[in-house]
């Protein structure tokens, strides 16, 4: 028994039949596979030869519909458009030569080829290895060429009119840097999807052509937008065209991306922009202080984001168009664009002041104002020559006095002063939901001579000075919104976001997003008061500067800047400003550059965005 | 057995190039030097005196484990299942470890036969399986694992076990597939219980054959709720079943059903299959070279390459048939067993029968590892076949 196995293995007999056992089960394996090759071969032969000729089988990508994207008042701002590409399908392309005589005869009214020769060209070449894929010729054509294309199918066999959707912003230009635009997928985040298909295993959610948000809200939802594609097995025609959808093969139903409720107020937003003439440069940024939703986000000179869903050739003058204009109408200003703060600084100086406990708020600063300030062997100016005399915090802020506050920068000090900017927020991005943000820039020592001291300049007191009245730092139009938010709230700096909610098709909520506290202020409520007290002074009292962003029911309370800069004659005209001052709802900050004072430009525009507003809360809505 | 091997391998390289020459990347012509390489691995193992890769068959296995361990240690985020060599080449670790199980392995079956009457015969064949095994499924590479199965399988037959007791012996790989479907399970058992019931197995043996299968399908319904993550779910759900990914197996299959039935009796002609030309299948020169044949020349065509692999098959049967030496003997059962499996599994892929695997059809497959190492196997065979009376 014990050598049993080990004595058959040295049988010959017993050899010979494990092995003719062996052939025969492969052999009746084969044969099994050979049935159903004559199955497949003969018997549904002439089935598959046809299906082979026609190649009538044809797997068509089902795009997802992509999210849209509404006001918070439910005023749709972003859709989709029906739009048709021509295309060549090269398993259906007979004749190229033919194809493409008879496509270069297509003209405009004016006489202009349709169809780009090059384009064409290429795609045929192209068409000759790369055979499964329709090859867009015209992008977003016009119904009167999908009919005459249509019309000539019987000259044009391979050529097809595909329907695709593309994405239009019903408001055009307004909020189109918040909003963004797509753009084509690029050869190279295509293949970063590859790459993470061989490592993970994860499919590729995008196909060649299609289109990804490539700015703004577009491009940081992305994902909730895009939803996924579908597929199903259409079978086509002689010339391409579909005919029906092949219902045994496997089908993916798409699954339409989410739409997002933004929280901008779109009647805000536009009359944030009609109220900047797109000859000027700037931005103005409305923020609810109570939560950081941004109401309303205008740069200016804008740009239409319905022009990156024309056809490339409209597109690239367009395009063009924008990106060589030297004021930049491509830049949402509101978050790249860094400037100065100015005078609109000295509310945080106040905060310091206070909470260095150096400063009380009636005490004055041992030299009064006569128009100047003699510091080393320099006068440093006040923008009022003519003086304001000595004063205590409340009046040197509403008159903006330059002179109080050098002095209350040389008693406590940058460091301090710093610290409270960045309680603010000033100086580090405040990571709204955008693709693009500035991070600001505070002045200490240190950074300063990190970033000076290759020129041979070196940190003095006299520095100090200038820094003190805000000259010297950067910050963008929306930190200094969210500051002014800060300052209003007194609690805590929220982080801006430009999303509410993300529905679903039917329209149910499936995310929230939650308010988010990115600082905590230090600050007692005595201080408060006295910070918000200067601010309603400046615009409510006879000699604040801010005089023109008074509301006759509405407490406003606000500051004025007039920042120098080195890029022209006159000084960029800021103003920052939330209302009602004791119990907030809403924080503006405008920047206009080189227009002047900060009382006579800015201070209005946030003037007519706060009467809009309460205008529309007294009627109830 | 050569002359049908130079036959096969001249009908791979016709299709490949068939399949290829009209694209870019002369893929057809790197085959070439695939097979000239693989022709010259077979002359210079015919150099080796025998006796070397019978001593060193355990250390071969033993160091065949290392690239796998590199795999999974350094790859573990990845599906890559290969090493990126210098020029170009990438090695698969599993083709390797595939040639030294089958020598390890028949070097135990020829002095220690398996016999399920006396359960201790079975520890060391198991050991030498389940690792390699055990490696290559985590690569993961389920389906070259199976052909681990159906290589030993067929050696355990051929060293004296019967059918029935293969059958057993192997039950709990079917239980892990089957545990997920109760009445398929439960069949199983009753197939089980029969078999030990009815032939004269030890009882006690028995009841833990079936242990062993409660252990491995509970095992594997935990290990598939608990331990798996979501996205490696899916990879074996993909695996098992392609049409969950319509655009990419499912279409392949579908269109290389139409590639072979368009092909009818006598075939469209060398350099004239319209499917193949269109480049309809992105794997046309790996996976689905039997559908590039089978267009061009129908089903004539198709049965004389299926007999010819019969042939060969036979062939290689017969070295191990004819040497008394049982080394070789086993060896030869191993490369028939490996080699049948891959014929059967890839045909069977390519007209719909099983799930799109990614398993090569020998000898015709574009790729180089594959190659190598089946041309090794032969290798390994002739000269064994020629020196090994006396090892």
């Amino acid at each position: 028994m014990r050598n049993d196995n080990a004595a058959r293995l040295d049988d010959p007999f017993y050899r010979k039949q494990v092995s003719r056992n062996i052939l025969i089960i492969f052999g009746c394996m084969l044969l099994g596979l050979s049935g159903r090759l004559f199955y497949l071969q003969i018997i549904k032969g002439s089935y598959h030869q046809k299906l082979s000729e026609q190649n009538s089988m044809r797997l068509q990508i089902v795009h997802a519909t992509r999210g849209l994207m509404y006001d918070r008042n439910g005023a749709l701002i972003a859709r989709n458009r029906p739009s048709y590409q021509v295309a060549i399908l090269p398993t259906q392309l007979k004749e190229p030569k033919q194809v493409f005589a008879n496509l270069m005869r297509f003209q405009d009214s004016s006489g202009n080829r349709l169809f780009d020769s090059a384009l064409v060209t290429w795609s045929l070449e192209r068409g000759r290895w790369k055979k499964f894929q329709p090859l867009v010729i015209l992008e977003d054509a016009s119904p009167e060429v999908v009919a005459m294309v249509e019309e000539h199918q019987l000259d044009l066999p391979g050529v097809v009119t595909v329907m695709d959707s593309r994405r239009s912003y019903p408001f055009g230009y307004n909020a189109a840097h918040v909003l963004g635009y797509m753009d084509e997928i690029k050869e190279d985040e295509l293949d970063a999807f590859t790459d993470r298909k061989e490592r993970t295993g994860d499919s590729i959610p995008y196909q060649k052509g299609d289109r990804i948000g490539r700015k703004g809200l577009e491009k940081t939802y992305e994902p909730y937008f895009r939803g996924r594609d579908g597929v199903r097995y259409i079978k086509v025609n002689a010339f391409g065209k579909e005919m029906e959808v092949i219902k045994e093969m496997p089908q993916v139903q798409p699954v339409a991306g989410y739409n997002l409720v933004t929280t901008l107020d779109m009647r805000l937003q536009c009359l944030a922009e009609s109220l900047m003439a797109d000859t000027l440069r700037g931005a103005v940024v409305a923020i609810d202080p109570r939560n950081g939703e941004v109401l309303a986000m205008a740069s200016s000179p804008r740009m239409d984001g319905n022009i990156f869903s024309l056809s490339r050739e409209k597109r690239s003058k367009e395009w063009a168009k924008l990106a060589l204009d030297p004021a930049m109408p491509l830049n949402n200003r509101a978050t790249v664009g860094g400037y100065e703060p100015g005078s609109t600084w000295k509310a945080l100086m106040n905060v310091a002041a206070l909470q260095s406990g150096k400063v009380t708020p009636t005490e004055h600063m041992p030299k009064g104002c006569t128009g100047g300030y003699r510091f080393g062997n320099r006068t440093w100016r006040c923008w009022d020559p003519k003086g304001h005399g000595s004063l205590g915090m409340i009046d040197a802020f509403t008159q903006s006095c330059d002179v109080y506050y050098y002095q209350v920068g040389l008693e406590i000090g940058m460091d301090i002063i710093n610290r409270v900017a960045r309680e603010f927020g000033l100086g580090t991005a405040t990571g709204i939901d955008l693709d693009d943000e500035r991070s600001g820039m505070l002045v200490d020592s240190a950074s300063y001579m990190r970033r000076f001291g290759k020129r041979g300049w070196t940190w003095s007191r006299g520095l100090v000075l200038n820094l003190s009245i805000g000259q010297g730092q950067i910050a963008t139009p929306l930190q200094l919104a969210n500051y002014c938010a800060g300052l209003a709230n007194g609690k805590v700096v929220y982080r801006p976001h430009l999303v509410k909610e993300v529905r679903d098709r039917a329209g149910k909520t499936v995310q929230t997003f939650q308010p988010q506290v990115i600082q905590q202020l230090d600050m007692t409520p005595e201080q408060h008061d006295i910070v918000l007290k200067a601010m309603e002074a400046v615009v409510n009292s006879p000699k604040g500067t801010g005089g023109r962003a008074r509301l006759p029911d509405v407490i406003v309370g606000g500051k004025t800047g007039s920042a120098e800069n080195p890029h022209g004659e006159k000084t960029h005209a800021l103003f920052i400003g939330a209302a009602p001052l004791y119990q907030p709802e809403i924080a503006i900050a405008v920047v206009l550059e080189n227009v002047g004072h900060g009382g006579s430009i800015a201070a209005p525009i946030a003037g007519a965005i706060f009467r809009e507003y309460f205008k529309r809360k007294m009627a109830g809505t | 057995m050569l002359v049908t091997l130079g036959l096969i391998m001249l009908i791979g390289l016709s299709a490949v190039y068939s399949a290829s020459w009209d694209q870019p990347g002369q893929k057809w012509l790197k085959q070439c030097l695939y097979v000239v390489l693989g022709v010259i691995a077979i002359g210079a193992i015919f150099l080796v005196p025998p006796k070397v890769f019978y001593a060193m068959a355990y250390p071969a296995w033993i160091v065949s484990l290392f690239p796998l361990l590199y795999i999974i240690i350094f790859k573990a985020n990845s599906v890559e299942r290969w090493i990126a060599l210098p020029g170009g080449f990438n090695l698969q670790p599993s083709e390797l470890t595939k040639v030294a199980l089958l020598l390890a392995m028949a070097r135990l079956l020829s002095f220690q036969p398996i016999q399920i009457a006396r359960p201790k015969t079975l520890i060391a064949p198991a050991a030498l399986f389940f690792f390699p095994f055990i490696l290559v499924l985590n690569e993961p590479n389920l389906s070259t694992a199976l052909s681990f199965v159906a290589m030993t399988g067929v050696m355990a037959y051929w060293s004296g076990l019967s059918l029935r007791e293969i059958f057993l012996l192997a039950s709990p790989v079917l239980s892990v597939a089957l545990s997920f479907h109760n009445l398929a399970w439960a069949g199983l058992f009753i197939v089980l219980i029969l078999i030990v019931g009815l032939s004269r197995i030890n009882l006690k043996i028995g009841a833990l054959i079936l242990l062993i299968n409660i252990i491995a399908g509970f095992g594997a319904i935990f290990v598939w709720n608990k331990v798996l993550y979501e996205h490696q779910r899916d990879r074996i759900l993909t695996f098992s079943s392609p049409q969950r990914d319509p655009l990419g197996a499912g279409y392949q299959v579908l269109q290389s059903k139409v590639a072979i039935g368009s092909g009818q009796l006598v075939g469209k002609g060398y350099l004239n299959g319209t499917q193949t030309n269109l480049s309809f299948l992105p794997e046309e020169h790996t996976d689905f070279i039997f559908s590039v044949w089978a267009e061009q020349f129908g089903f004539l065509g198709c049965i004389a390459l299926l007999a010819l692999y019969l042939y060969l098959l036979h062939r290689i049967l017969r070295t191990g048939m004819d040497i008394r030496n049982r080394f070789v003997s086993l060896v030869g059962a191993g490369v028939a067993g490996i080699l049948g499996f891959h014929i059967i599994v890839n045909v069977s892929m390519t007209i719909g029968m099983m799930p799109v695997t990614g398993l090569p059809l020998p000898f015709m497959s574009y790729g180089g590892s594959f190659l190598i190492s089946c041309l090794m196997m032969i290798g390994l065979l002739i000269n064994l076949r020629a020196h090994g009376h006396n090892l």
